[in-house]
């Protein structure tokens, strides 16, 4: 007993360590949301630790003066239609990936990795240089498109690992039993990689709101995406009350921390990054 | 017997002639087809776009063929853009992986609470850059909570400004990144094989030659990858660089210059011309960072057949 | 196979030291050893008494106790209670980087980053031993395991057989007093399994190291050791040596897990001398008892294959069952043939006869051979 406490405390310093920075980092984090949380409920707030009354006024101010439904209509529907495509492209890829292997293989992953490692604003000016010349930019489908770019290769590098812990021999004695491929993907492999699209559609939706980039330099006035009339709201800073922006800032908060717990559930945030690494 | 066996063989040869190099050629096939939509995909939306910018910047509204790149280098206030952005992202990715490593390398062992650790260090990653940069001028403004504890604790008589310059932009972007880089590392510690730190520790290595002499070079490929991953995205840095830092001083970006070439000066060609100078670089650290990698890397790290 | 090992040992003597290798330690001494993992006690009062240079294998199926055992003796786990002592010094509280013992793991854990050369060196390097030295003692100990010739290579260009003995180069090379082997072997195919099994044996006489060596495999622990330890669900079970745990085994579940595969649950119907027992399909058999047995008790009986004798059909005699044969499997250096009796399920027998399915048969079970425990062991054995 004796040794277990000496050595429980010899141990303990570093894990110390990593509360403390643990705490930093909330007090952090959780001082900028809080302050925008707060803020969006102030009626005013002049130099005191908390605001000097409570309203929800600046909420219904960013419904009239943001024209927060049509931004939210938007929102959902790219993001929705992203995901959409994004799956059905992604996921025969993954599964062509993760169960063949050919020459060159390693050259299409890295082909699909670069999108993802790249940043968006790079590739994002020319990409939304050709959409106009297209005449595709400011429309919605100019802004799904944009966003597609990185959103599918995503998907199928979230995808790889989860098709390939699952065993080929139950694709294998399925086709043995007389199941046409066709059955064998809806009735073997796609409940059993259900978690792992969950999961990557969970992400991409995530991903999809959060993407300032893209979207900034494709929108039009009329289809703007959450993220993209927050910047606006925000860069014009003076004109409006930073409260109305802050009740804006909070609603989109609220929607991508619910969607990424929910990712969460089904994928460990480790895997979220462990692809790239390899 | 000595008669069933030709036919035997002959049966054997025909279905692996048949079935062998068909069934082969059909599972290549439907690779193929389930591949090809996402080729296609990332040719005509990434590739094709960079090069569709690499010609446009070659044609400039006047000039000759590399007048976008001469301007660009030739302009103080446009290059020195590379600079400022060199002196955001290297310092938000260095302090980063300063944190992470030793954070990641002592949480390899589960600690307490280490699900709800790791949970909290993503939430940077729902923020997004734009509320991040709203919450950060309250928050660090001259009235926010943090000048405010620093006042009450006696800490600084005068509130600290650690926004409206390159500071802001730069403890944003570090929060940004962290939840990749961290999560990116605490995957690559936690891969490596546990009795490998054993086996250094039956062999006499205390807790510091563990780390120096086994732990840390077999850590090394996943730094690389972080600080290329975390690099290479705060290198494109451009919403918090505007709001939270002097967009027009000392936080003027390389991508914000492609912005406004582009979306100000409605010059395209010149924009196209800036964004390719950056793919440029962030191809240059990735592959220079990837290739290294590959050279030092020693096989995997978990030791025997294992 | 004594007049192959003499040479060889005479001429790595010469490799490692002058003088006849005397055992680094005089003696260790393990008491109340135990470990909880939450509610699971995963070791129990762990006593051993072990001389210095001798090999003692820690013997049972997986869950019993002796990787913690092993563990717990390296340091690597703490344990709860208990006591570990070296020639009179106290090791428990000592961290596992100061006890000066080697180890080697099931899968190698050798470091992928590191030659050949720099991992057999590792250890010396953490002592702190001149360079010099250094590089004369990794030459000789890679001689010793015969792969003087791959000190540059990295362990990935090595074979599984070479990888582990780099592995037991790297833990010898220090001149540890006590050497810890967990499962060395078991990640390597039946053929080189052998080899490495006569390696090991050959190092340990060559070098006269205090070995610990953690095993489920009955017969490593059997040709390896000098004293088995038997455990089960945490507890010590049976100390002996290879020749006392395989012939006298203490328990039913001994001498199952030793290789005794028949298990008749039986009644006791007199216990004077040899004890007189019932099965439950009325058939009476006379066995040695091991254990206090009264008339009446629940009892089983155990033999093992070999010891039962096949006989033609007819005969009869004390112990001889009528029976018939189920399967006949050639297992190489014998033959194994499953017998259904007016026994309670099947007997398997061991025999060079070759017998047919169907074939009528006498099955001889000896007294001697048939050794019947008390019933508490029952529930534990299945």
């Amino acid at each position: 007993m004796a040794t277990g406490r000496r050595r429980g405390i010899a141990a303990s310093p570093t894990v110390w360590l990593v509360y403390a920075f643990v705490a930093f980092f909330i007090a952090l984090v959780g001082g900028i949301f809080f302050t925008v949380l707060f803020n969006s409920f102030a009626s005013s707030w002049f130099g005191g630790w908390l605001p000097d009354g409570y309203t929800i006024r600046w909420y219904r101010f960013a419904v009239d003066e943001f024209s927060l439904w049509r931004v939210l209509r938007v929102t959902l529907v790219v993001a929705l239609s992203v995901v959409a495509l994004s799956l059905l492209i992604g996921v025969p890829a993954a599964y062509a990936l993760a169960r063949w292997n050919f020459r060159g293989k390693n050259a299409v992953l890295l082909l699909l990795l670069l999108p993802i490692m790249v940043p968006p604003i790079t590739y994002g000016i020319p990409l939304a240089t050709m959409l106009y010349e297209y005449g595709l930019a400011g429309r919605l489908i100019g802004v799904i498109v944009a966003n597609l770019a990185p959103a599918f290769p995503f998907v199928i590098v979230i995808m790889i690992p989860f098709i390939e812990q699952i065993d080929p021999n139950l694709e294998r004695s399925a086709r043995m039993l007389g199941a046409s491929p066709f059955r064998v993907f809806t009735r073997v492999l796609l409940p059993l990689a259900t978690p792992g699209i969950l999961a990557a559609g969970l992400l991409v939706l995530v991903r999809t709101i959060a993407m300032f980039e893209l979207t900034f330099l494709t929108a039009g006035a009329t289809t703007q995406t959450l993220v993209v009339s927050l910047y606006y709201a925000a860069f014009a800073a003076g004109i409006r009350p930073t409260q109305s922006i802050d009740a804006m800032a909070v609603i989109y908060m609220s929607t991508t921390t619910v969607l990424l717990l929910l990712a969460l559930r089904f994928i460990n945030p480790v895997q979220l990054v462990s692809r790239v690494k390899q | 017997m000595a008669r069933d066996l030709p036919i035997a063989r002959t049966t054997d040869d025909t279905a692996r002639r048949l079935a062998g190099p068909r069934r082969g050629r059909g599972k290549e096939r439907l690779g193929l087809l389930l591949l090809c939509p996402a080729l296609l995909l990332v040719l005509l939306l990434f590739i094709y776009p960079l090069f569709y910018g690499l010609r446009l910047s070659l044609q400039p509204e006047a000039g000759g063929l590399l007048t976008n790149y001469s301007d660009f280098f030739g302009d103080d206030r446009e290059r020195a853009t590379i600079g400022n952005t060199l002196r955001l992202a290297l310092p938000a990715t260095l302090i980063n992986l300063a944190v992470a490593i030793p954070l990641a390398y002592r949480m390899r062992r589960r600690i307490r609470g280490q699900r709800v650790i790791t949970g909290l260090f993503v939430i940077p990653m729902t923020l997004g850059t734009v509320l991040l940069a709203q919450g950060m001028l309250s928050f660090f403004g001259p009235r926010g909570w943090f000048n405010k504890s620093l006042l009450q604790l006696g800490i600084s008589d005068d509130p600290i400004r650690l926004v409206h310059n390159a500071t802001g932009v730069v403890i944003s972007l570090a929060i940004a990144e962290f939840p990749v880089v961290f999560l990116l590392l605490l995957g690559f510690v936690s891969g490596i094989d546990p009795n490998l730190e054993r086996a250094a520790q039956m062999l006499g290595a205390g807790s510091w030659q563990r780390f120096r002499r086994i732990m840390l070079p077999l850590m090394i490929p996943g730094i690389a990858t972080a600080f290329a991953l975390s690099f290479v995205a705060t290198f494109a840095v451009l919403p918090s660089a505007v709001m939270l830092g002097q967009p027009a001083g000392e936080t003027r970006v390389i991508a914000l210059a492609a912005w406004q070439a582009a979306y100000e000066r409605f010059d395209y060609s010149a924009g196209s011309a800036i964004a390719i100078i950056m793919a440029g670089i962030e191809l240059l650290v990735l592959g220079v960072v990837l290739v290294g990698r590959s050279r030092l890397y020693r096989g995997p790290a978990t030791g025997g057949k294992g | 196979m004594q007049a192959q090992a003499q040479p060889q040992r005479a001429a790595t003597k010469d490799l490692v030291t002058t003088e006849r290798p005397a055992p680094r330690i005089e003696w260790l001494r393990i008491r109340n050893l135990t470990k909880r993992f939450g509610d699971l006690a995963a070791l129990r009062d762990f006593d051993l008494d072990v001389r210095g240079g001798e090999f003692i294998s820690l013997l049972g199926p997986s869950g019993c106790g002796k990787t913690t055992a092993l563990n717990c003796l390296a340091g690597l786990l703490e344990p709860d209670d208990g006591e570990i002592e070296l020639d009179g010094e106290s090791v428990v509280r000592i961290s596992p980087e100061r006890r000066r013992f080697g180890m080697v793991f099931q899968n190698y854990a050798l470091f992928p980053h590191l030659t050949v050369g720099r991992n057999v060196a590792f250890g010396l390097e953490m002592q702190r031993v001149p360079k010099a030295r250094i590089g004369e003692r990794v030459d000789r100990v890679l001689t010793l395991v015969r792969l003087g010739d791959q000190r540059d290579k990295y362990p990935a260009q090595l074979s599984g057989g070479q990888q582990q003995r780099i592995a037991i180069a790297r833990a010898v090379v220090t001149e540890p007093r006590l050497m810890l082997m967990d499962e060395p072997l078991s990640n390597l195919d039946a053929k080189l399994r052998l080899e490495m099994r006569t390696e090991i044996r050959r190092l340990h006489q060559a070098l006269g190291l205090t070995t610990i060596y953690v095993t489920h495999d009955q017969e490593e622990a059997l040709s390896l050791s000098d004293r088995i330890v038997l455990m089960r669900q945490g507890l010590i079970r049976q100390v002996g040596t290879p020749r006392e745990v395989y012939l006298e085994p203490a328990s039913a579940y001994a001498a199952n897990f030793l290789g005794a595969r028949n298990l008749l649950p039986v009644r006791v119907v007199a216990a004077a001398g040899d004890v007189q027992i019932e099965t439950g399909s009325g058939v009476t058999l006379t066995g040695t008892p091991r254990g206090d047995l009264a008339p009446g008790d629940e009892a089983i009986a155990v033999i093992r294959p070999e010891h039962i004798s096949l006989l033609a059909q007819g005969q009869d005699g004390v112990n001889t069952v009528p029976g018939l044969v189920e399967t006949v499997e050639f297992v190489g250096n014998g033959i194994e043939v499953s017998v259904r009796s007016g026994l309670t399920g099947e007997i398997i027998a061991r025999t060079e006869d070759l017998w047919r399915q169907g074939d009528g048969v006498a099955l001889r079970l000896p007294a001697e051979r048939l050794l019947v425990f008390p019933a508490e062991d029952a529930g534990e054995t299945i």
